[in-house]
C-alpha cells in the first residue's frame, strides 16, 4: 500500500460517495452493493469516486459529487485499507479535481470482465462497511 | 408507465417435498406478475443519470426475462430477496439468508454472457451454467444452506 496515500487520508477520515435511491436497500436501509460495482466503460479504471464531506450541504454535495438525486453513502479510510481478497488489497487515495477539491479514488477494485467475481466480492464488502449520509 | 401484460404461463404446483416454505414460491399468477413487473419497470427508467446506467439494454431484459420465465414454468422461482440494476446497467436479481447469497446477474453489455455469482462470508464465485435446475439449486443453497 502506498504509505503517502495514508498519510494523505488518513484511516480516521470519512468519506462519501454518491448513490441512488435503489441502491439502498429500503426495509433495512443498507447499501446495496450496485454502489460499488465498477462501471466497465473505462470511467472506473482509475478507481471508485469518493469525496470528503467538509461540512457541505445536500446542494452544495450533489453539485460538487455530481450527483442530482442528492443521496450520499459514508465509510471510513481505514475500513476501506482493511479490505482484502487474495491479492488484492484496497486503497484509497487523494485525487482532487478542479470541481471536488476533496475527491478520492478508491484504488484496487477490477474492472475488466473477467474479474467480475472479484470486483462483485469487493463491492459488497464496501457496502458493508457503508452506510447511509445525511448532510447538515 | 406501462403496466406488463402477461401471457398465460402454467406454473406447476410447488412440490410437496420441498423443505421451503410455500410463500417463498412463486405459484400463482399475481405472484409472477409482481416479480416480472418489478423486472419490467426498470425498462421504463431514464437511460443514465450522472452515476451511470440506469435502464438495462434490450439483451439483458429479454435474458432476465427469459430465465425468470424458465424458472417459473418448472416450478422453481422463489420470490427474489432484491431486483436492481447496477451502474452498468446490469440486472441483478439476488437471493440471500443468513449470510449466503445467489444473484444472477444480467449484463447490458454485448460482450458479457449472463452468470450467476454467490458467495458466503468466506468464499465467492461465479457459474456461467444457468439451466433452471442449476439456477434453483444454487436458489436453494442461499435460502436454505443446501
Amino acid at each position: 500500500m502506498p504509505e503517502e496515500c495514508q498519510s494523505l487520508l488518513p484511516d480516521n477520515t470519512l468519506l462519501i460517495r454518491g448513490i441512488r435511491l435503489r441502491e439502498i436497500n429500503q426495509q433495512t436501509r443498507k447499501i446495496k452493493k450496485a454502489a460499488f460495482i465498477p462501471r466497465r466503460n473505462g470511467q472506473d479504471d482509475d478507481g471508485l469516486s469518493a469525496s470528503q464531506p467538509a461540512g457541505d450541504s445536500r446542494d452544495r454535495l450533489m453539485v460538487r459529487l455530481s450527483n442530482a438525486e442528492g443521496l450520499f453513502c459514508k465509510f471510513q479510510a481505514g475500513l476501506v485499507r482493511a479490505i482484502e481478497e487474495g491479492e488484492i488489497r484496497l486503497d484509497v487515495c487523494p485525487y482532487p479535481t478542479e470541481k471536488d477539491p476533496y475527491h478520492a479514488l478508491i484504488k484496487g477494485v477490477p474492472t475488466s470482465r473477467t474479474q467480475a467475481a472479484l470486483a462483485t466480492r469487493l463491492a459488497d464488502r464496501l457496502a458493508a462497511i457503508a452506510s447511509e449520509y445525511i448532510p447538515p | 408507465m406501462a403496466r406488463l401484460t402477461l401471457p398465460n404461463v402454467p406454473v406447476p404446483a410447488l412440490a410437496k417435498s420441498s423443505s421451503l416454505s410455500d410463500e417463498s414460491v412463486v405459484s400463482t399468477a399475481s405472484e409472477l406478475a409482481e416479480v416480472l413487473a418489478q423486472i419490467n419497470n426498470l425498462a421504463f427508467e431514464q437511460e443514465r443519470d450522472d452515476l451511470g446506467l440506469l435502464r438495462p439494454s434490450y439483451r439483458a431484459l429479454t435474458a432476465c426475462m427469459k430465465a425468470m420465465l424458465d424458472l417459473a414454468r418448472d416450478g422453481r422461482l422463489l420470490r427474489p430477496s432484491d431486483i436492481g440494476i447496477d451502474r452498468n446497467g446490469d440486472i441483478r436479481i439476488s437471493w440471500a439468508a443468513d449470510g449466503r447469497e445467489t444473484e444472477l446477474v444480467f449484463p447490458s453489455d454485448d460482450q458479457q454472457e449472463p452468470y450467476l455469482y454467490h458467495s458466503t462470508p468466506d468464499s465467492y464465485g461465479t457459474e456461467t451454467e444457468l439451466s433452471p435446475p442449476s439456477v434453483s439449486k444454487r436458489i436453494h443453497w442461499a435460502l436454505r444452506g443446501q
